[in-house]
């Protein structure tokens, strides 16, 4: 922070500030110098019994108090009957479930006075039975709610490997207007004895699939703000950046595309 | 019930504890086995990383491996109900106490550094001074809030000892000749600072007191009843120099309204 980088704003990860203690104060700090945007993992937004309200009014206070430009949860569930799992669960895309989320999205929406951005998950489970795809869902969801779309490239890359789905054929199927933010992120591959898995760490840096990924989705989608995920092996501050700048590089290149 | 709340309660109690596989995996597709175990993983790594960052010193006496070690099962036992890990190891303490009877002094350090992380995470607030107190003035009750990052040790090791000598940065913990007895330490924070003073088990009833909002009367009588010695002007001269107090109330004092005809 000393350093005030030339970077156009910044995401935390908002349960890690919802405290009176004293980083929550250097929060404040940041936020006099960068627009900050609440990105959260603890809303669990698919929980069959509905939203934690305690944890709602923590986040809705927080965000009260930064007027953060974006706040952003994920598309899966973490907390059930009163245990929190700290891991971003999957759903199955279900009607039912379509039903359930979008309640607690309404819910949380309503408290907090804005349209939420929702991410995809990356997944390695797969359920028996399905009613629709992971990118008709969230379509679904955005369409009824007013929510919008936190587009996770790796995310995408991860779950269309270890799900066999066609990462560019989601593209095509998310509504074009839906998508508010872009997250490009690392991923290590594991091989075991019955094939590859690829496993989000966001503790390595992107790769080409990714980046490729991430330019077609600015050709669908338009230039969004994009975020470099890294939460873990942190690198040195300037080779976070050159990640940024190139992110930057691809997306006005893309926009040209797209204008012609 | 529903089907979804049906799978999360399954998939909750196969990814805690590894028995109960069987009620989740029909609603799973082929490969579940194996990849449920990633989101095991993550859950277990993650929390017990989230354990060892609000007990750094428990972690550092007994090294990463064993640390992990009796974090799984404690997670098993107690896995958070919040979703701010910072708030997350609460009766860590307690069950180190159990978990390994024979170390009987980890339990007391964690039970300091628990204390230490809520004084982190709770706020700060402005002081006031002895004189905008007005503790001179005799009618009514007079309470005084204390800051909401106050915590009271009160322990049967000395426990601060073994926490000073690991700290981050002192590289190579000395021999440390402890002498054995009980410790009462006001664990406090001025502004980004965690401080600790050392107090008599009467102040240590005292301030707690308070901080149960118990009027000065009252704590500063339940504290004399400990310990005759107890002197009430060393007390709040400690709570004041240290910029503990920040707010008094004053109730009024009973007094009969005149019958007016």
């Amino acid at each position: 922070m000393q350093r005030q980088p030339r970077i156009d704003w910044l995401e935390v990860h908002t349960e890690n500030f919802l405290h009176a203690g004293t980083s929550r104060r250097s929060l404040e700090d940041v936020r006099r110098s960068y627009p900050v945007s609440l990105h959260g993992v603890g809303l669990s937004l698919g929980s069959a019994k509905g939203i934690d309200p305690l944890h709602l009014r923590r986040v809705k206070d927080l965000a009260n108090e930064l007027q953060p430009m974006l706040v952003s949860d994920h598309l899966s569930w973490s907390s059930c009957e009163g245990v929190y799992l700290n891991d971003l669960l999957p759903l199955p895309y279900i009607r039912e479930c379509l039903e359930t989320v979008k309640a607690n999205v309404f819910r949380a929406q309503d408290a907090l006075g804005r349209p939420l951005l929702i991410e995809n998950p990356s997944a390695y489970l797969k359920f028996s039975h399905a009613d629709m795809s992971e990118a008709q869902f969230l379509g679904e969801l955005a369409r009824s709610t007013g929510c919008r779309i936190l587009l996770d490239l790796n995310n995408l890359f991860v779950s269309a490997g270890n799900l066999g789905f066609d990462a560019l054929r989601y593209l095509d199927q998310l509504p074009a207007d839906s998508v508010g933010e872009f997250h490009v992120a690392g991923h290590h591959r594991r091989v075991t004895d019955e094939g590859v898995i690829l496993i989000d760490d966001h503790g390595s840096s992107v790769g080409c699939d990714v980046w490729h990924l991430y330019g077609a989705a600015v050709r669908r989608f338009g230039p969004q703000p994009t975020l470099i995920e890294r939460d873990s092996n942190l690198p040195a501050l300037d080779e976070l950046i050159a990640e940024a700048a190139l992110a930057q590089r691809i997306s006005s290149r893309n926009v040209k595309v797209r204008v012609q | 019930m529903t089907t979804l709340l049906h799978l999360q309660r399954a998939l909750s109690m196969a990814l805690l504890e590894e028995r109960s596989e069987a009620v989740a995996l029909p609603m799973l597709d082929r490969d579940a086995q194996r990849r449920l175990e990633i989101h095991r993983n993550n859950i277990l790594a993650s929390l017990s990383e989230a354990l060892a960052k609000n007990f750094p010193v428990v972690c550092r006496l007994v090294g990463r491996r064993y640390f992990d070690h009796a974090a799984a099962a404690f997670i098993r036992t107690a896995p958070p109900a919040d979703p701010r890990l910072s708030h997350y190891g609460a009766g860590f303490g307690d069950f180190l106490a159990r978990f390994c009877p024979d170390l009987p002094y980890l339990a007391e350090v964690a039970r300091l550094e628990w204390l230490v992380n809520e004084a982190i995470h709770d706020g700060w607030e402005q002081p006031i001074t002895l004189a905008q107190a007005r503790l001179g003035v005799r009618s009514g009750d007079i309470f005084l809030k204390l800051q909401p990052s106050i915590r009271i040790f009160e322990s049967t090791w000395p426990a601060l000892a073994v926490w000073q000598a690991n700290q981050p940065e002192v590289a190579e913990p000395p021999q440390l000749e402890i002498a054995l007895g009980e410790e009462n330490l006001l664990v406090h924070r001025r502004q980004d600072k965690i401080l600790f003073t050392r107090i008599d088990p009467a102040t240590a009833s005292f301030v707690g007191l308070l901080r149960q909002s118990a009027s000065l009367k009252d704590a500063a009588i339940a504290a004399l009843a400990l310990d005759p010695m107890f002197d009430l002007a060393t007390a709040l001269a400690l709570l004041f120099a240290s910029e503990l107090v920040i707010d008094q109330a004053q109730t009024v004092p009973f007094s009969p309204t005149p019958y007016q005809e």
